[in-house]
């Protein structure tokens, strides 16, 4: 495969960190990127423009996976056949997208995620949080069947055929461990690959303490909507 | 049922019915959806109308007086159009994502277009000079 990287960058009200992580993406040969800026109030569109990348700019707050779908799209229209996910918060580090990218340029793998609990573990998060981390992972080892150790992890890689089916299935929302299970059901291939994540540059988590509590209800309905459905199918 | 009773019921399916006509003709509710409205005031004016028909069958499902059968049938209706309504957020919110997608990518593509168009402007210019 002749690799045509684009990284995606979802980005609500992050002006403090969106700089940095675009410097560090400049960095990275052969990845080209773009902004999702997602109804931010603040000057996320200006630094990304500033720092010439292109920027999509969404005119009302959408949520994560409108914004990512709509730099899937944009992918798919201008040729591109890997998109990398990295967060505007400078938690992702650009400089492992070789490592990400290395399996699908390789060996033709559709989707790989980077994994914080692969290799030498730095990442701490809460006891709790931890412990829904894990449990999420184990189940979703089980149903795919095949190891995966960190279903939540947003610094991921996407191959040509994920990239049409996200680009244009708006149905359903591939996201975190729903999505792996719900691509695994399709045929598609998935591999993990460690990944050191960073705390934030500035600003705060999108993740409220009401959609931390849902989370659960939500993962176990939309798994049970995935066995229910039809798989989804390579375009 | 008694008489006033009758009169009030009537006069509610009548208020419902002339209230969804209205808004159908200032065009805030699509016709497609009124029918649903104009079946209701009908089929509870019917069964106000059919009063032994409908104690039959309030004696059919066990109970015993004429309100608990529009009881039942309010809440089960008022359940039915809160789904229908959900399925169709939903639908509404798939299609609108998929405008704010297509509105962001056509304003980046027309300011991609605007600056070539700016850049090629400029070219002969310098040339001329």
């Amino acid at each position: 495969m002749n690799p045509r990287m684009l990284a995606v960058i979802p980005a609500f009200n992050e002006q403090e960190s969106l700089g940095a992580v675009l410097g560090e993406i400049a960095r990275v040969d052969g990845v080209d990127a773009v902004v999702i800026n997602d109804g931010s109030g603040d000057a996320t569109s200006e630094v990304a423009r500033s720092a010439g990348f292109p920027v999509i700019d969404l005119p009302v707050n959408s949520g994560m996976f409108c914004a990512i779908q709509a730099g899937f799209r944009f992918a798919l229209r201008r040729g591109y056949n890997i998109v990398v996910q990295v967060d505007a918060d400078g938690q992702h580090d650009p400089a492992g997208i070789p490592a990400l990218v290395r399996p699908i340029v390789e060996h033709d793998l559709d989707v790989v995620i980077g994994s914080r609990f692969l290799g030498e573990v730095q990442y701490r998060m809460p006891r709790s949080r931890l412990l829904g981390t894990r449990l999420f992972a184990w189940i979703t080892s089980i149903l795919v069947r095949q190891r995966i150790t960190d279903t939540t992890c947003g610094f991921r890689a996407y191959g040509p055929a994920a990239i049409r089916l996200f680009a244009t299935d708006t149905s359903f929302e591939f996201r975190d461990a729903v999505g792996l299970v719900m691509l695994k059901r399709g045929g598609f291939s998935l591999a993990e690959v460690p990944t050191v994540v960073r705390p934030r540059h500035s600003g705060e988590s999108s993740i409220s303490m009401l959609s931390s509590i849902l989370y659960p209800f939500h993962y176990l309905l939309a798994l049970a909507v995935v066995y229910l459905r039809e798989p989804v199918r390579r375009i | 049922m008694q008489l006033a009773t009758k009169i009030a019921a009537l006069a509610a399916c009548l208020v419902l019915g002339a209230t969804v006509f209205e808004l159908v003709r200032k065009k805030r509710i699509r016709e497609e959806y009124s029918l649903v409205w104009f079946a209701v005031a009908i089929g509870f004016g019917g069964l106000v109308l059919l009063d032994r028909l409908t104690l039959r069958i309030i004696n059919l499902m066990g109970g015993t007086n004429v309100s608990s059968l529009f009881f039942f049938a309010g809440t089960f209706f008022a359940v039915l159009m809160l789904v229908h309504l959900t399925v169709r957020i939903s639908e509404i919110k798939r299609k609108q994502n998929v405008l704010i997608q297509e509105s962001g990518l056509l304003r980046e593509q027309l300011e991609r277009l605007s600056r070539r168009i700016e850049q090629e402007a400029e070219v002969p210019s310098e040339r001329e000079q």
